[in-house]
């Protein structure tokens, strides 16, 4: 693939929170998602990671969390706010893979031509990744894999 | 889609010629499985349930913030008065007092709407306020009914069986004819305006769209009423059609809707008329075809508009050449916006800045909106499939000589990959 322009692209993240261990997930338009894992680590005075990255333009990215949100709607969790939160409700027992699942479905149906996943090797991303996407732009065959539906349960 | 990556210029007779990228249409493969969705609607007469008030208890109890408050009023010993419960008495209608300070004006379309399709076994109580017990009674509410029935009434149109005789007889007892009344007593002065509050604001759960078509539906679907008009037919029809596109109406609040095939704006399609069917066919069968059960509320205006666009001037809405034509035109959609909820946030956003550099201030965009920018975007790819005027809407001209069109209030990486890009 040829070197992208970063502005218009975007992060798809999961997150599994490191004291629940509740799934969640979310989208960021920053350039390093350092920010973002950051954010959720201050907020619970503790380090969170994110256990799977995809990266793609905007609309896509976008258009990819609406569908993971619309579509997994009732598992979410209205639990601490008069919304229903990105964060997926223990009691519907929905893990990892099943997530994984659903996205890749839709990456590769839809189809998101640009939406990407991160080599396993980079992940999972910490709050000591600061800067580890830093290249992306440059040489983003190095960071990221074309998705694939995994096995499930 | 982009297909292919071309960033290196050409030379040409001697000319440089930059290629561009080519965009075409690559079909969403997604497989939309309805079964996955609990459509009130899919359910035969004979699975539907009568529910025992302890099936509803059992229901709402398990709701977390619903048992909150109970256990909050168990924990503090609040308890309620059940002899408050207002009680059902008869009064003449001369005994009932609609007061100024608490009703809304006599609304005589309403009226009209009322004694038009009367049909006595459909009124209500009148509710009353009686206060320190005495002999007035404050109206609260129904007071149209009230001065319904009081017309029909004092106009002879009403009559009842007479016990003695068993005839029939028309009511001759004018404004003594006694009334089934709903009866608060209190000791409030003021408690009639909160009556009237809660009867008719925070007490009431009006019904939404989606509650008539589902009585529309099935009152066609299982006793095979047509309804006025043969509106129940045509909502039946029009939930056939929804199903068959993918796109299965839920009330506002049900837990599937948003899901891949489901559809949130029931109100929209309730307003298309028999003659307006063709168009929806086209509007739903259409954003099936392109979208696989993503039923965004734009679908209508861009849909919509396109039908129109075509039909008003005798264009053809089928065929190859046409579907070629839709092709291309979801090529653009898909490659720049990606989806329609895209295209609606990149077209609000468009509408607002142009608005603005006529110096006025943001407002929703018209139904065509979303439309005419994907109309200038195919013909700025080369696009050579006759286009709806609307391709010329949305030009701002304050004088002869200029000219602001939406298209450049798009941004600046859109259009500079609609320049760098061909159908």
């Amino acid at each position: 693939m040829l070197a992208i322009a970063l502005s218009d692209y975007a992060w798809f993240y999961n997150i599994i929170q490191a004291q629940t261990l509740v799934l969640g997930y979310g989208i960021t338009t920053r350039e390093d998602p350092w920010d973002r894992v950051m954010e959720y680590s201050r907020s619970v005075a503790a380090p969170q990671q994110f256990c799977n990255l995809y990266y793609g333009k905007v609309s896509q990215i976008k258009d990819l969390e609406r569908y993971v949100k619309t579509q997994w709607n009732k598992f979410r969790l209205d639990e601490f706010s008069d919304k229903k939160l990105e964060w997926l409700d223990p009691k519907w027992k929905k893990e990892l893979v099943d997530l994984e699942n659903l996205v890749a479905d839709q990456i590769i149906n839809y189809p998101y031509d640009t939406v990407r996943k991160v080599k396993k090797e980079f992940m999972p991303f910490s709050v000591d990744n600061q800067g580890r996407f830093a290249n992306i732009t440059v040489n983003p065959d190095l960071f990221l894999e074309q998705v694939k539906l995994t096995k499930t349960k | 889609m982009i297909t292919k990556f071309i960033t290196s210029s050409k030379l040409s007779k001697g000319k440089a010629v930059t290629q561009k990228t080519q965009i075409t249409w690559t079909p969403n493969r997604r497989k939309v499985d309805l079964s996955q969705i609990d459509d009130p609607l899919a359910k035969p007469k004979h699975t539907l349930v009568n529910k025992k008030v302890n099936q509803l208890t059992d229901e709402i109890m398990a709701d977390k913030k619903f048992n909150k408050q109970i256990e909050f009023y168990k924990t503090n010993n609040i308890t309620f008065d059940a002899d408050a419960i207002p009680k059902f008495e008869k009064h003449k209608l001369s005994e009932l007092l609609t007061p100024e300070e608490v009703q809304r004006l006599l609304d005589h379309v309403h009226m009209t709407g009322i004694v038009t399709k009367f049909d006595p076994r459909l009124l209500s109580p009148i509710y009353v306020v009686r206060l320190n017990g005495k002999v007035e009674l404050f109206v609260f509410d129904s007071m149209h009914t009230l001065t319904s029935v009081a017309v029909l009434i004092q106009e002879g149109l009403m009559s009842r069986k007479n016990e003695q005789t068993g005839e029939r007889e028309v009511i001759t007892d004018g404004l003594d004819f006694e009334y089934p009344c709903w009866v608060i007593d209190t000791d409030d002065e003021s408690f009639p305006m909160v009556a009237a509050l809660y009867r008719n604001g925070d007490g009431s759960k009006p019904w939404g769209p989606y509650d008539y078509h589902r009585v529309y539906v099935r009152s066609y679907e299982f006793y095979g009423n047509v309804g006025p008009v043969n509106s129940y037919e045509l909502a039946y029809q029009k939930q056939k059609l929804m199903v068959r596109e993918n796109a299965v109406p839920l009330p506002k609040g049900h837990e599937d809707l948003g899901m891949v095939g489901t559809l949130g704006h029931i109100e929209a399609v309730s307003e298309y008329k028999p003659a307006d069917m063709p168009e929806l066919d086209f509007i739903m069968s259409t954003n099936n075809k392109y979208w696989k059960g993503t039923n965004d509320a734009s679908m209508f205006g861009f849909y919509g508009n396109l039908y129109q666009g075509y039909t008003n001037v005798n264009q053809p809405t089928s065929g190859k050449q046409f579907d070629a034509f839709l092709n291309e035109l979801h090529a653009v959609i898909k490659t720049f916006f990606t989806s329609m909820p895209e295209l609606k946030s990149a077209t609000t956003a468009a509408y607002k800045e142009w608005l603005q550099k006529q110096g006025k201030s943001s407002g929703t965009p018209p139904y065509n909106c979303a439309l005419s920018i994907v109309l200038k975007m195919y013909m700025r790819l080369g696009g050579k499939h006759p286009v709806p005027s609307d391709v010329n809407m949305f030009v701002y001209s304050p004088s002869s000589n200029v000219k602001i069109d939406i298209y450049d209030s798009l941004p600046l990486s859109v259009r500079q990959d609609v320049s760098n890009s061909t159908l």
